[in-house]
């Protein structure tokens, strides 16, 4: 379950200790990401790779843009 | 789990800070800029001018939010009366560009001085990049093929890590190059019309 979130929000998120998770091929992340993110690509998204995620702490996944 | 569904363009646009190899950013080379609220006279922008000390040739008119709606050069300030409002001599929506530009997007563009403000408008300052210099034709020549090889490389790279093994549709493939020539400091119309050229010339 989604939650959508602003730019403010998720200051406050990152703030507070969220985990960040970029989800951009790897190119993408390594030229600039947001302070703290991880690389895990859309397409290797799947449970198992959610397993690794602390589920204690809220979770903020970004892509590039709306589009 | 929330979903920041502006991304990361829009935490660049706003000159949030980011970590990666990429840059620097003009964000990260901001001068500051002096300014007048909207009220404002050619008077005080002519006083604030003289008593900047920073060499400064121009104001920018900002509201109170901090968003900058025009600029006024010397040049302008000194045709016209002491009582005229700014806003009647300003010349209005200056050109901006984003803080997550990088430097370098800019200096082979030509370089130049700019106003950089957020992805909502307000005025963060002004970066000033030199042209990128070419000592030679033979030499820019070389520099332009070696670097579109690089870049060709570096698509195909990332294509197959996107794709993998699959044939992308023209339109995964589309939306993907778009993606990363706005990251890499295009705006999203210059993407497209960029994406529009290679349309072509493949139909041609």
């Amino acid at each position: 379950m989604y939650t959508n979130a602003g730019r403010a929000q998720v200051q406050e998120l990152v703030d507070a200790g969220a985990q960040v998770v970029e989800v951009l091929e790897r190119r993408q992340y390594r030229l600039a990401h947001l302070p703290g993110a991880i690389s895990i690509p859309a397409w290797e998204l799947t449970r198992d790779r959610a397993r690794d995620l602390d589920r204690s702490r809220p979770v903020v996944v970004y892509c590039f843009d709306t589009l | 789990m929330y979903d920041y569904v502006d991304g990361k363009a829009d935490w660049m646009a706003y000159g949030l800070p980011v970590e990666g190899d990429d840059g620097p950013f003009l964000g990260q080379q901001l001068v500051e800029v002096p300014t007048c609220a909207v009220s404002s006279t050619v008077a005080d922008a002519r006083r604030l001018l003289r008593s900047s000390g920073t060499g400064a040739s121009a104001v920018v008119v900002v509201t109170g939010d901090g968003l900058a709606v025009g600029e006024v050069d010397l040049e302008t300030l000194a045709d016209r009366p002491d009582d005229a409002a700014l806003l009647d001599v300003m010349d209005p929506v200056p050109t901006t560009v984003r803080p997550s530009v990088t430097v370098a997007s800019l200096a082979e563009g030509g370089g130049g001085e700019r106003l950089v403000t957020t992805s909502d408008g307000r005025l963060l300052g002004r970066a000033t990049v030199e042209a990128s210099i070419h000592h030679d034709d033979h030499d820019h020549q070389d520099t332009r093929e070696e670097r579109y090889e690089a870049e060709m490389t570096a698509v195909l790279q990332a294509v197959e890590e996107r794709f993998g093994d699959r044939e992308p549709t023209a339109d995964e493939l589309h939306a993907f190059l778009r993606e990363r020539l706005v990251s890499e400091g295009r705006s999203v119309e210059d993407a497209e019309r960029f994406l529009d050229q290679l349309d072509d010339a493949e139909a041609e």
